[in-house]
């Protein structure tokens, strides 16, 4: 008919408008995977605001990270992802809800996932490396806390039961009923203090002055190498110059009676 | 008598840019009144129907110069029946429809003329989309948020109505729609997960004309008598439990209304013929209006064409199952 809506507006056009805007419609109903930021952090869940240009307020979503139980990331306010969304509701699964969920739709913003992404503006550490890098550093534990490493500003620290091995503050300390050192050769280069017994199988070189403030004493005591010592007292009396008393002495083949002489 | 007004203003103004209407200034009807067709839908948004089209015929031809852009403009349609005709029940005539012109185009050709208006309610579109997010939480009821969420995409509207109180959601269901009709989608299919019973309608939106009605037929509003004088044939089945019967051209029904069907006619039939079957209706008991269309041409003079084609519910629908 002449003049009329089938002439003005056919239906061959009007219809795939419509079409384009049920489609749309239908897009929009699932779930929305904008870019996000984080706003704050509970644990393995986050709340997240949208870095999405819209004129409406859109509310912040609570998520969880997108992470496994085994390797959890440092997320701070602040860090941007994308949130990524489940078709169905991720409760039952991530504890903010219960239950299985059902094979329905959640919200357009119910069921989202925070993501991390990465950013061009980051520094390049070692591309060809794993990089573990956080404010407070890492930690490497088992499930039951039997063995630890800690690698934070002020601490490099192994555990392992009651053993540990702590480097902070400038000392290294190894915590130990037991230490073993395999190794060709071993070099200190400063003092070394032994505040308990040592035994030594090979050879003891010492270079500059060697200390023991308690007792050294033993039943026999046996050097199978050479022994050397720029001053040694024994039993209050300087070897260098000490006498004895009087008796029969041999002075190689020459036999001495009364006193024997110096050391010479 | 037919009755009728179209008033156009502008958006959000009360100034009318067009009024066409069958009334005389003293309330009597004008015969000389423009022709008046229309289609207009009323349904639930989870199950859109369409826009609205209206045509007015011989109007002016200042209407449909290129000064007079109606599009965009705030419209509303009177429909019913005036004081007049013996069965004519001015009491069930009222505001069809209300909302915004999408698409207005005139027709001039000759010597005629007319106006045709596509009209959609202020539901959003993905192009003009409406602020439908809110933050349901965990325990709240759908009703509730549902309630909130209009209250903010629509500042200062009616929303009347309610939802079983048994529609609450194991978690947070943060949401940001556009439309009306993504937004009803989610919660009818939501409502209808938490609820599951075959008879459960699921939680719908309507809008009429004082707002927003939100209805899942749990508490069902009072019952609306149909006389069997208002009927235009009888009820039948249209669709897997749905009934549909056609009325005079009733305002006084909405979306989310319970009617409930005539007994029979006040009148009766003898004899050995059907004929003594006329004066029962076809269905009877309570049933809730699902979705209505206004069809009319004020000119064409068959009853056929000044109707309310009322689809319902064939029962009353279930409560919930806890």
């Amino acid at each position: 008919m002449s003049g009329s809506i089938n002439t003005k507006k056919p239906l061959n056009t009007s219809l795939p408008r419509a079409m384009r805007e049920r489609i749309l419609d239908g897009k929009f109903i699932d779930g929305q995977e904008w870019p996000c930021t984080v706003v704050s952090v509970a644990g393995a869940i986050v709340t997240i605001t949208f870095n999405v240009a819209s004129e409406f307020t859109l509310p912040q979503v609570i998520c969880p990270i997108a992470e496994s139980r085994y390797v959890r990331l440092p997320i701070r306010a602040g860090d941007q992802g994308v949130a990524m969304a489940a078709t169905a509701r991720l409760g039952g699964v991530t504890g903010l809800g219960a239950g299985l969920a059902p094979i329905s739709e959640p919200s357009n913003l119910g069921g989202l996932v925070f993501v991390p992404l990465g950013n061009k503006a980051w520094s390049t550490i070692d591309p060809d490396a794993v990089v573990i890098q956080a404010p407070n550093g890492s930690k490497i534990l088992t499930d039951n806390g039997a063995s630890e490493i800690i690698v934070d500003t002020n601490q490099v620290k192994i555990t392992q039961g009651d053993v540990t091995v702590e480097i902070t503050g400038g000392v290294v300390t190894v915590t130990a009923d037991h230490v073993v050192v395999n190794a060709t050769d071993s070099t200190f280069n400063g003092d070394v203090i032994v505040n308990g017994d040592a035994t030594i199988s090979g050879n003891l070189s010492v270079g500059v002055n060697a200390a023991v403030a308690g007792a050294v004493s033993c039943a026999t005591m046996a050097c199978v190498g050479l022994g050397s010592f720029g001053s040694l007292t024994i039993g209050g009396h300087p070897y260098l110059g000490h006498i004895h008393s009087a008796g029969t002495y041999h002075a190689g083949s020459t036999q001495i009676i009364n006193q024997s002489g110096g050391v010479v | 008598m037919r009755a009728y007004f179209v008033r156009i203003t502008k958006p959000g103004t009360n100034d009318v840019l067009a009024l066409y209407t069958s009334f005389n200034p003293d309330g009597s009807t004008n015969g000389a009144a423009l022709q008046f067709e229309f289609d207009i839908p009323a349904y639930s948004y989870g199950d859109p129907a369409g826009n609205v089209y209206l045509k007015l015929s011989g109007v002016n031809y200042t209407d449909i110069r290129q000064a007079n852009n109606l599009n965009d403009a705030d419209i509303t349609v009177y429909g019913g029946m005036a004081k007049g005709l013996p069965l004519a029940n001015p009491a069930q005539a009222g505001v069809l429809f209300r909302g915004t012109i999408f698409q207005a185009w005139g027709n001039w050709q000759g010597n005629q003329t007319s106006l045709e208006l596509i009209c959609y309610a202020r539901a959003g579109t993905t192009d003009r989309p409406v602020n439908l997010a809110y933050h349901w939480t965990k325990g709240q009821p759908m009703g509730e948020a549902v309630a909130q969420a209009l209250k903010i995409a629509y500042p200062g509207v009616t929303v009347s109505g309610s939802y079983s109180s048994d529609l609450v959601y194991p978690e947070d269901q943060p949401f940001a729609y556009q439309t009306l009709a993504q937004f009803s989608r989610y919660l009818l299919d939501t409502s209808k997960v938490i609820i599951p019973a075959a008879a459960y309608i699921g939680a719908q939106i309507t809008q009429n004309p004082q707002g927003f009605l939100l209805f899942d037929g749990t508490s069902p509003p009072g019952a609306k008598e149909i006389s069997f004088l208002d009927l235009i044939g009888q009820p039948t089945w249209i669709d897997a439990g749905t009934m549909q019967f056609q009325t005079v051209l009733r305002a006084d029904l909405k979306v989310g209304d319970v009617v409930t069907m005539p007994k029979g006619a006040n009148v009766i039939n003898t004899g050995a013929s059907f004929s003594r079957f006329r004066d029962e209706t076809a269905f009877q008991g309570s049933f809730m209006i699902k979705a209505i269309r206004h069809l009319g041409n004020s000119r064409q003079n068959s009853a056929t064409a000044w109707v309310s084609v009322i689809d319902t519910y064939s029962t009353t629908p279930a409560k919930t199952t806890s």
